[in-house]
C-alpha cells in the first residue's frame, strides 16, 4: 500500500475553552486524488489546511503529509508541497516575475526557467513586469496559483483556488488542476465554495461542518448524486416503503431539509413514475410528493449541512 | 539554518524595491541637515534672524559653531534618531509580512523560518550601517559647507567612531523590535516599543542609570553624557545580549506560534 498524500488522525484545534475550530478530523487522501474539502464559512476548512501545512499546531491528534509527520520546519517535505492559503497575496512592490522569482529562491530551485513556464501556464505573460499592487484580484489569484504550482509539487494544498476568477479563469484553473493530477501525478487537496466546479473536478469530497468531518463521498457516491432518482413523499413513509418493496422496488430513505422522503433509482421507476403512484394508491398510502430529481453536489451539501445544523 | 542565502537574496530584493528603507534614509538625511542649519544659526545669529531662521527674541544659550559641537550633536542625533528610525525600518521589515498577509508564502517552505528571521535581521543591519555611513558623510559635507572651525583629524576619527558605535549598538537592539513586530503581527507594537524605550532611556540616563539600561547605552556611547563618560564593557555586553535574546526569541516565536494571518 502506498503512503497516503495526506493523513490526519483525530486532528483537533481548540482556541481557549470556547472555540473548537476543528474537532477530531480523521481523513486520508491517496496519491493522485483530487480531494475537495467543503464547508460553510467558519466550518474549519482553513484551520485544517493550516494544520496540514504546519502553520498551526494541532491541540491534539496528528497529521502526516507525503508520509512525513507535519512539522513547521521540514525543508525536504515542504519542497514537495505547493500551497495557496485563503486570499491570494503577493509583495505589492515586486513585479509578477519578481514575486515568482522570490518563491523560486525560497523553494531552493536553481532553474530560473520555471518562472517563465509558470507565467505562461497561468496566462500572466502580459503582466510579467507589472507590480503586484497593480494586478486585478483575478490576476493576483493567478499569480498565487503560479507560485503554488511553480515546482510541480507532489501535493498541492489549495484554499479557494478559484476565488476572484472570472468564468474563463475558473475553467483554466480546472484544466490546470486536471493536468497536474492526470499528467503530473500530483495530488490536490482543495477547499472551494464553487460546488459546481468541485462536482466536475473532485475524485472525492469531504464535508466539514462546525469543525467535524460529517461525510465523505467517493467517486461512486458523487456519480450517484448526479444520476436522476425518483423522490417519493407520503404521509406514512414506512407503509409506503413496505408497499414499494412488495412491488419489487428498492426504496432508500432520504433525509431532506423539507422532510424525510424515499428515493428510487431503478430505471423502471424513473421511466414510469405513474406506476409507482398507482402502486402506492392501491396500498392505501398515496404519494404526497413524486418528483424526478437530480441532486447536485450543491443540493446535497445544503441538505446535509442544514440537517446537521438542525440536529 | 536551511536557505539563509535564498532568504537573504529575497529580503534584499524586497528592501530595495520598497519605499520604506528609502524613506528611512531620507528621514535620517534630515539629521545632518538640521545640525548644519543649527551651526549656521550659531555662527551668525543676526544673519539667521534676518533670514527668519531665528525668532527676534530667541536667545541661543548653549553651543558654539565649531566641529566639536557639530560632531557631538550629530552623534547624539544618530543615537536617538536611530532608535526610532531603525525601529521603523525593523517594524516594517518584519511587520509587513503580517500586515500584507505575505507571511503564509514564507511558511511551509524549504527555507526555514529561522533563516527568514535572521535574513531580515541582516538586511536591517546592512541598511542601518549604510544609512549611518551616509549620515556621517553627509554631516561632514554639511560641516565643510558651513565652514566650521576647530577641525582636527583626531577629533573627527573619535566622533565618527562614536557615531558608528552608537548606530551599531542601536541596530544590535533591533531584534527586540522585530520580536514585538512579530508578536504584535504588524508595525505598531514594534514602533510603540521603540518610542517607549527612548523615553525610559532619557529618564534613566538623567538618573545616572543609563549604563544598566540597554536602550540608554547607545546614547551614552554617542557622547550624550559628556566626552569623559566611561562606558563599562558590561553595558556593551548587555546591549549585545539583549539583541541576541531578541533574535533567538523571534526565531522561536516564528517557529512555534500559530500563524493564522
Amino acid at each position: 500500500m502506498t503512503t497516503p498524500a495526506v493523513e490526519t488522525t483525530g486532528i483537533t484545534k481548540r482556541y481557549g475553552r470556547a472555540v473548537l475550530a476543528v474537532d477530531r478530523v480523521s481523513l486520508r487522501v491517496d496519491r493522485g486524488e483530487l480531494y475537495a474539502f467543503l464547508g460553510l464559512n467558519g466550518a474549519g476548512k482553513s484551520t485544517t489546511i493550516r494544520m496540514l501545512l504546519g502553520m498551526i499546531r494541532p491541540t491534539s491528534g496528528s497529521a502526516a503529509v507525503l508520509g512525513q509527520p507535519v512539522r513547521a520546519e521540514a525543508p525536504e517535505l515542504w519542497g514537495r508541497v505547493g500551497h495557496l492559503v485563503e486570499t491570494a497575496t503577493a509583495y505589492p512592490e515586486l513585479t509578477v516575475r519578481e514575486n515568482l522569482d522570490v518563491a523560486r529562491r525560497l523553494l531552493g530551485v536553481r532553474d530560473g526557467a520555471i518562472v517563465t513556464r509558470a507565467i505562461d501556464r497561468l496566462g500572466l505573460g502580459p503582466y510579467r513586469d507589472r507590480r503586484a499592487k497593480a494586478l486585478s484580484l483575478g490576476n493576483l489569484q493567478r499569480l498565487a496559483l503560479a507560485r503554488a504550482t511553480l515546482h510541480a509539487p507532489e501535493l498541492l494544498v489549495l484554499d479557494e483556488p478559484a476565488n476572484g476568477l472570472d468564468p474563463a479563469g475558473v475553467i483554466e484553473v480546472r484544466a490546470l488542476l486536471q493536468e497536474l493530477v492526470a499528467d503530473g501525478g500530483s495530488t490536490v487537496f482543495m477547499s472551494s465554495h464553487i460546488l459546481a466546479e468541485v462536482d466536475l473536478l473532485a475524485t472525492r469530497v469531504g464535508i466539514v461542518h462546525r469543525g467535524r468531518l460529517i461525510e465523505e463521498l467517493d467517486s461512486e457516491a458523487l456519480r450517484r448524486h448526479r444520476d436522476p432518482r425518483l423522490e417519493v413523499g407520503a404521509p406514512d413513509l414506512d407503509a409506503a416503503a413496505e408497499a414499494l418493496v412488495a412491488g419489487g422496488y428498492e426504496p432508500r430513505r432520504l433525509d431532506h431539509a423539507a422532510g424525510a422522503r424515499l428515493e428510487l433509482r431503478e430505471p423502471r421507476a424513473l421511466d414510469r413514475p405513474e406506476a409507482v403512484a398507482a402502486l402506492l394508491a392501491a396500498a392505501e398510502t398515496p404519494p404526497s410528493h413524486l418528483l424526478i430529481a437530480r441532486e447536485t453536489l450543491e443540493d446535497h451539501f445544503m441538505r446535509l449541512t442544514a440537517s446537521e445544523t438542525a440536529a | 539554518m536551511t536557505g539563509l542565502r535564498a532568504a537573504l537574496a529575497t529580503e534584499w530584493l524586497k528592501a530595495r524595491r520598497s519605499r520604506v528603507p528609502w524613506l528611512v534614509l531620507a528621514g535620517f538625511s534630515l539629521v545632518p541637515l538640521v545640525c548644519g542649519l543649527f551651526m549656521l544659526i550659531l555662527k551668525d545669529p543676526e544673519g539667521a534672524r534676518r533670514l527668519g531662521l531665528l525668532g527676534e527674541k530667541a536667545r541661543l544659550t548653549a553651543g558654539t559653531a565649531d566641529w566639536p559641537t557639530m560632531l557631538s550633536m550629530l552623534a547624539q542625533a544618530v543615537a536617538v534618531g536611530g532608535a526610532i528610525l531603525f525601529a521603523f525600518l525593523t517594524s516594517w521589515v518584519y511587520g509587513r509580512e503580517f500586515a500584507d498577509r505575505t507571511l503564509r508564502g514564507l511558511l511551509a517552505s524549504p527555507t526555514s523560518r529561522g533563516a527568514i528571521v535572521v535574513a531580515k535581521a541582516i538586511v536591517v543591519g546592512v541598511w542601518g550601517i549604510a544609512i549611518a555611513a551616509w549620515v556621517v558623510v553627509l554631516g561632514l559635507g554639511v560641516g565643510l559647507l558651513v565652514g566650521l572651525p576647530g577641525w582636527s583629524d583626531a577629533l573627527a576619527a573619535d566622533s565618527v567612531r562614536n557615531m558608528f558605535a552608537a548606530a551599531l549598538l542601536t541596530i544590535a537592539l533591533q531584534p527586540v523590535t522585530a520580536l514585538l513586530a512579530s508578536v504584535g503581527r504588524g508595525y505598531i507594537a514594534g514602533l510603540a516599543w521603540a518610542v517607549l524605550m527612548v523615553a525610559i532611556a532619557q529618564v534613566l540616563a538623567v538618573l545616572g542609570l543609563g549604563a544598566v539600561f540597554p536602550w540608554a547605552v547607545p546614547g551614552l556611547v554617542s557622547g550624550a553624557a559628556g566626552p569623559e563618560a566611561v562606558i563599562p564593557p558590561a553595558s556593551i555586553a548587555l546591549v549585545l545580549l539583549t539583541g541576541a535574546a531578541g533574535l533567538v526569541l523571534s526565531v522561536v516565536w516564528w517557529r512555534r506560534a500559530d500563524h493564522t494571518g
